[in-house]
């Protein structure tokens, strides 16, 4: 049995919370933003990642 | 990650185009907004999604395959995608300190972590990655681990502390320890050998990969894995965004995450305040996801019929969710986060999560066999 339904469901849920975090999210500021690479920057990487503690 | 035969779909023209011109629009909109590094993390997650759909590159289907039939192709693909991203990223962690490999605790978490974690996948049929990209494609049994895999990640580290407070020594960096040269002799022999022995252990059967496909498949996903740490300057990640996400959502429900020693960081409480595109795991995930929505679409496998569901299967489906979740969090990582991005940075914590990882393998396929689970 296919269950196109629970895919646009899974897909509409997903949508949904990245427009509702983008709504309640703090503001970006553009001058902030990273270089496109890492590599070089001089800046270190930042908190996310499943190795941390 | 999952099966290999996607059976066709029935799905029409206009539902195989739609994710053609939703994707791209999306990816635009994605790095107009969030900027250049997110745009192009997003199109390394595409890349990654794109990849482990179209070449049936599985880590949980690898190991399965070879501990039930002796076939050793998938665990041989997963050691060349690891070996040859190792060649990259150890030389560039050992020449630029701006970048940071996936080095963690050597902890009774990690060793139960990943136990609990390689018996889930298989039961889940899907491990970090394959969950997603799974979910992407429209399998029931990934969408409905989906939101215990987020409740899970964030639970587990939210917990992670008190579960450290059991014992652990420090990481071990093997480029720290041997140089990058040691570093990559050692682990390159390493893989080498227990390559060797699985390639000898095999049996006279048919592989269920046929063709270069999955050779290819390891080869990208190494430059895809390399690329995710010059972008990022940090290696891939699967299970960090989910439990971000979970973060967020206990968040906009009143609960305050500033007392915890996990989420409560400045630098973990100005993510969960920041747009969760801004996350470098995030971007990757959703960028994952589409990409193998892409090569449903393009190949109209999108929604399998995967036959009947017993609630019993639903069950277990939500549960696995939620126990991959949160032992990922315990074991410092997924398949991605710890087993390839680990090894591949020179953590000795890698290579502990896969041995313990393996050994709950073989629990979780005789669960899976008690629940009635095909494949």
């Amino acid at each position: 049995m296919r269950r196109i339904g629970l895919a646009i469901g899974f897909w509409a849920a997903l949508a949904g919370f990245l427009t509702l975090d983008a709504l309640r999210s703090a503001p970006r500021d553009r001058f902030a933003e990273p270089p496109p690479l890492a590599l070089g920057s001089e800046r270190a990487a930042g908190a996310g990642h499943c190795s941390g503690k | 990650m999952g099966s290999v035969a996607q059976p066709r779909s029935a799905t029409g023209p206009v539902s195989r185009l739609a994710p053609w011109l939703v994707v791209p629009a999306a990816w635009l909109a994605v790095t107009w907004v969030a900027g250049v590094r997110q745009g192009l993390l997003a199109l390394v997650g595409l890349g990654f999604g794109a990849v482990l759909a179209a070449t049936a590159f599985g880590f949980t289907t690898g190991w399965r395959v070879w501990l039930r039939q002796r076939d050793p192709t998938g665990l041989l693909a997963q050691f060349l995608a690891i070996g040859l991203a190792m060649l990259a990223t150890v030389p560039l962690l050992a020449s630029h300190p701006e970048l940071s490999g996936a080095v963690a605790p050597l902890s009774w978490s990690l060793l139960l972590g990943a136990f609990v974690f390689g018996a889930a996948m298989q039961v889940a049929d899907g491990c970090g990655s394959g969950t997603l990209y799974k979910a992407g494609l429209g399998h029931p049994a990934s969408i409905a681990a989906f939101p215990g895999l987020v409740i899970g990640s964030f639970l587990g580290a939210a917990h992670q502390d008190w579960w450290l407070s059991w014992g652990s020594l420090p990481g071990v960096s093997l480029i720290e320890a041997l140089g990058a040269g040691g570093a990559i002799a050692v682990q390159g022999m390493a893989l080498a050998v227990i390559g060797a022995l699985a390639w000898r252990a095999r049996r006279a059967t048919g592989s269920r990969w046929r063709g270069r496909g999955v050779w290819i498949g390891a080869i990208l996903l190494a430059v895809l894995g390399v690329a995710n740490l010059v972008i990022a300057g940090q290696p891939w990640g699967i299970v960090y965004g989910p439990g971000l996400w979970g973060a967020k959502l206990v968040t906009w429900l009143g609960a305050d995450l500033s007392g915890n020693a996990f989420w409560g960081t400045e630098a973990r409480m100005a993510q969960i305040a920041a747009p969760v595109l801004d996350d470098v795991t995030t971007i990757t995930d959703v960028g994952l996801l589409a990409g193998a929505l892409l090569v449903a679409a393009r190949r109209g496998t999108a929604c399998p019929d995967v036959g009947a569901v017993t609630g019993r299967q639903w069950i277990a489906a939500i549960v696995a969710g939620l126990v991959l979740g949160y032992s990922s969090r315990l074991a410092f990582g997924c398949n991605v986060g710890a087993y390839f991005s680990g090894i591949s940075s020179g953590s000795l914590h890698g290579w502990v999560w896969f041995a313990a990882a393996f050994a709950g393998s073989t629990l979780g396929i005789r669960m899976r066999e008690r629940l009635g689970m095909r494949g």
